[in-house]
């Protein structure tokens, strides 16, 4: 199977997931009608005032991040391979009056698709990385769509919690998956589909947005997911999950990056 | 307990260590002298040539490193907050006839100890748990650099410092904080990993967790480029959930799952 085939295959299960409204974000979509900004207070912090700013959101699903910056005042394009995806989220904008745009596409095709050098703010956040078959590429990508100048902005679970047994009743982290990344993505059965999916580890991701060229200013670390992404977390406030409390240790949960599009 | 109280009980233990280390099979100092390079192939490729560069090497312990790093060509400083560590370090490099330079210094206080700027400055295997202060041995890194000059580290991987590490122990268990603590954590250690079985006098030392993130992070604040991060399988140092998996290094058991043990960094100064 090649590797369009796996994407293709992955974008259909998407479709399916949206069209059917079985995915996590869902569950955000009637405070988002409501008017609450679906952002997590961390990235809102961490990417900073985007007040009249060009922001592009790869991944976006079907906006409900996105226009919450648009919401905060930025200039909005939302990203998707998914056309049900994309079809609902210019569905909410028109429903909502909100001046944001959305447009289906592959992320590698991201720059062709918008044009070079077009955002002050390129941002990608939770649950994006695993579905990327080359995070050197992906990279690039970003940093095509930069102006020079420009911000970046990844938030996401942290590799290490994607290594643990995901299954339900297992009390504590417990290791099952890959870590490294390899070629050959881990394949899972999704009812009677299957869903590729490629491991990332922090060294990967980190070397293909400098080996881009970018200049990282950040990495951080949190002892907290914003969701129970994987079974064993506990909830210990709003948006706040942990390791099983009768751990004495930590690992981190999630993690950001911010890079700088250099100016030359 | 004071940061310096910490410290001067680390010290203490590392300056009773240093001999005794001169000994051990595993620093292997009559292989060192028969012309070995105790360094990794991965990093020596990473670091890039050395030829003619000057180099620093922080937290030097007893020099084998830093005069393998001068056997590949470099003109070599090693520091080490260890007096009787900087001593051995000195004797070695006679005895082998390499020129290279050892001072004894904390850290933290390099930059007033040393009047040059390096062209690469290294550092590697069990450094970082002795650092009080990231933010300012970063600085301490950043100020010792010449512009365009490399800073290099390869550590154990703090991921791989969070599990229970007591003997038979079958299923991994997060026992330990990752991110930077405000107190060290005390460990009780008979003997040491070099020197398992030596009486030692000095048994508790303090170390000090740090995450990977604060790492990238406090080496950007000085003014460094980051110019790659990577992991490796397996480590220097045998942990009960491991297994030998080379000559001196350990991994995870084949179908007991993959996590980081190593990680390099490799960063420019501006």
């Amino acid at each position: 199977m090649s590797e369009d085939q796996r994407v293709a295959a992955n974008r259909s299960l998407w479709d399916r997931w949206t069209a059917a409204g079985h995915t996590p974000a869902f569950a955000k979509l009637r405070a988002f009608e409501s008017g609450t900004n679906t952002l997590h207070p961390v990235e809102i912090e961490e990417v900073g005032d985007v007040s009249g700013k060009s922001l592009l959101h790869l991944q976006c699903h079907f906006g409900i991040d996105t226009m919450s910056w648009a919401r905060l005042g930025a200039r909005v394009l939302g990203l998707d391979f998914s056309g049900e995806a994309i079809a609902l989220a210019t569905e909410l904008a028109d429903k909502h009056g909100l001046d944001a745009r959305f447009v289906a596409s592959d992320v590698y095709d991201a720059a062709e698709t918008t044009g070079p050098d077009a955002f002050d703010i390129v941002v990608t956040t939770l649950g994006v990385l695993a579905w990327l078959p080359d995070l050197d590429r992906w990279a690039q990508v970003v940093r095509a769509c930069l102006k020079p100048g420009g911000v970046f902005y990844l938030l996401e679970y942290h590799p290490i919690t994607f290594t643990f047994d995901d299954a339900a009743g297992i009390a504590e982290p417990r290791l099952r998956y890959p870590y490294f990344p390899r070629e050959e993505p881990i394949v899972l059965p999704v009812g009677g589909d299957k869903q590729y999916g490629w491991p990332f580890s922090m060294g990967s991701v980190i070397s293909a947005i400098a080996g881009a060229g970018l200049d990282i200013e950040f990495v951080h670390e949190f002892p907290y997911s914003e969701s129970q992404h994987v079974p064993f977390l506990e909830k210990r406030g709003e948006r706040q999950w942990m390791l099983p409390s009768d751990l004495e240790g930590e690992l981190p949960l999630m993690f950001s990056v911010r890079a700088v599009n250099p100016q030359t | 307990m004071s940061t310096e109280d910490f410290l001067k009980v680390n010290r203490e233990r590392w300056d009773e260590l240093s001999p005794l280390h001169a000994d051990s099979d595993y620093y292997d100092v009559e292989g060192f002298k028969a012309g070995g390079i105790r360094l990794s192939d991965y990093e020596i490729e990473e670091v890039g040539d050395v030829t003619g560069k000057s180099l620093l090497h922080l937290l030097c312990h007893i020099g084998t490193d830093t005069l393998s790093w001068a056997r590949l060509g470099a003109r070599v400083t090693g520091a080490d907050f260890s007096e009787e560590a900087v001593a051995v370090a000195r004797r070695l490099a006679t005895d082998v006839g390499i020129d290279a330079r050892f001072v004894a210094s904390d850290v933290y206080r390099l930059g007033d100890v040393l009047d040059e700027k390096f062209d690469i400055v290294y550092t590697s295997r069990g450094v970082l748990g002795w650092l009080p202060d990231l933010d300012g041995w970063a600085e301490v890194v950043a100020d010792l650099l010449d512009p365009g000059g490399i800073f290099y580290i390869t550590e154990i991987h703090p991921i791989a410092q969070v599990f229970d590490e007591q003997p038979g122990a079958s299923q991994l268990k997060v026992t330990f904080p990752y991110f930077t603590t405000e107190d060290p954590v005390p460990i009780l250690t008979q003997g040491s990993y070099a020197a398992r079985d030596a009486e030692v006098k000095n048994k508790l030392e303090f170390g000090w967790p740090h995450g990977l993130g604060e790492v990238a992070t406090a080496l950007v604040r000085a003014g460094l480029r980051i110019d790659f991060l990577h992991e490796f399988p397996f480590t220097y140092w045998d942990k009960p959930f491991l297994t030998e998996v080379g000559p001196g290094r350990w991994g995870m058991p084949e179908d007991k799952g993959e996590m980081p043990l190593m990680f390099s960094i490799k960063a420019t100064k501006r």
